[in-house]
């Protein structure tokens, strides 16, 4: 087996994005706890996240999207996940209980694809 | 268009650190963490299968409609992103509920799903992981 050993992997022109064959990296995920004060137990491209009050809230990337056209996934402990505004920078989301009701959640999970800028 | 065509990606610096470029060019991230740690697609609600898998070695059934899927490899820690998806389309409010207490180990993720009213098994399942592998 051959191994290829680098720090970074560019395009032959120097700065553009290598194209990795059958592969699309995610380019912000974040694992935070949302009751209480929030905080960010574990993330990638992410600089924050904005408390909106009960179950709402924003994730702020440190690198932003080319657009507003990416992809959103949520998952997290004991709720339905709704997308609300997006942006470029950040992501909004909310979270309703079986009774759809907005509640704070401990483990709140995000995973977004598509293009950063 | 230059190719190199190879086995294995190692950084050179440091083997779990490769560094790539954004799409726009303004931005570089570490490979390792954009790339999924675990998915998994499950089917049969009376006996969970699995039909297409990445780091998933088996299935624990721990009840209605908790299906628990044991890593190949185990995360470094409990702090990862996971995810839980439903297929069945008959669940139009399916909430897929992480049980509490046992969310999740270094080496294994749970998924409890829901009807709209009550826990109850699915026909499909998926689940997917990002974060760091020990």
């Amino acid at each position: 087996m051959s191994t290829l050993k680098a720090d970074t992997l560019v395009a032959a022109d120097g700065t553009s994005p290598v194209t990795l064959t059958k592969q699309s990296a995610a380019k912000a995920w974040v694992d935070f706890d949302g009751t209480g004060t929030v905080s960010v137990k574990a993330s990638l491209n992410n600089s924050s996240i904005t408390d909106n009050g009960t179950g709402d809230y924003t994730n702020n990337f440190s690198s932003s999207f080319d657009s507003v056209n990416y992809t959103h996934v949520a998952g997290g402990a004991q709720g339905a996940t709704l997308i609300d505004a997006i942006t470029a920078s950040s992501s909004e989301i909310s979270i309703y209980n079986l009774s759809n009701a907005l509640v704070d959640r401990s483990t709140v999970c995000l995973v977004h694809h598509g293009d950063l800028a | 268009m230059s190719e190199i065509i190879t086995d294995k990606l190692t950084g050179k610096t440091s083997a779990g650190d490769v560094t790539i470029t954004s799409e726009g060019g303004s931005a570089t991230m570490q490979l390792q963490q954009g790339v999924a740690k675990m998915f998994a697609y499950i089917e049969g609600d009376a006996t969970p299968t699995i039909t297409g898998s990445f780091n998933t070695a088996s299935l624990t059934d721990e009840g209605v409609a908790v299906v628990r899927a044991n890593l190949t490899n185990a995360m470094s820690d409990t702090t990862f992103t996971n995810m839980g998806l439903p297929k069945e389309s008959a669940f139009k409010c399916m909430i897929q509920e992480l049980t509490t207490g046992d969310i999740r180990s270094t080496s294994s993720m749970v998924l409890k799903s829901h009807s709209v009213s009550a826990s109850a098994d699915i026909d499909g399942r998926n689940y997917m992981i990002f974060g760091d592998l020990a």
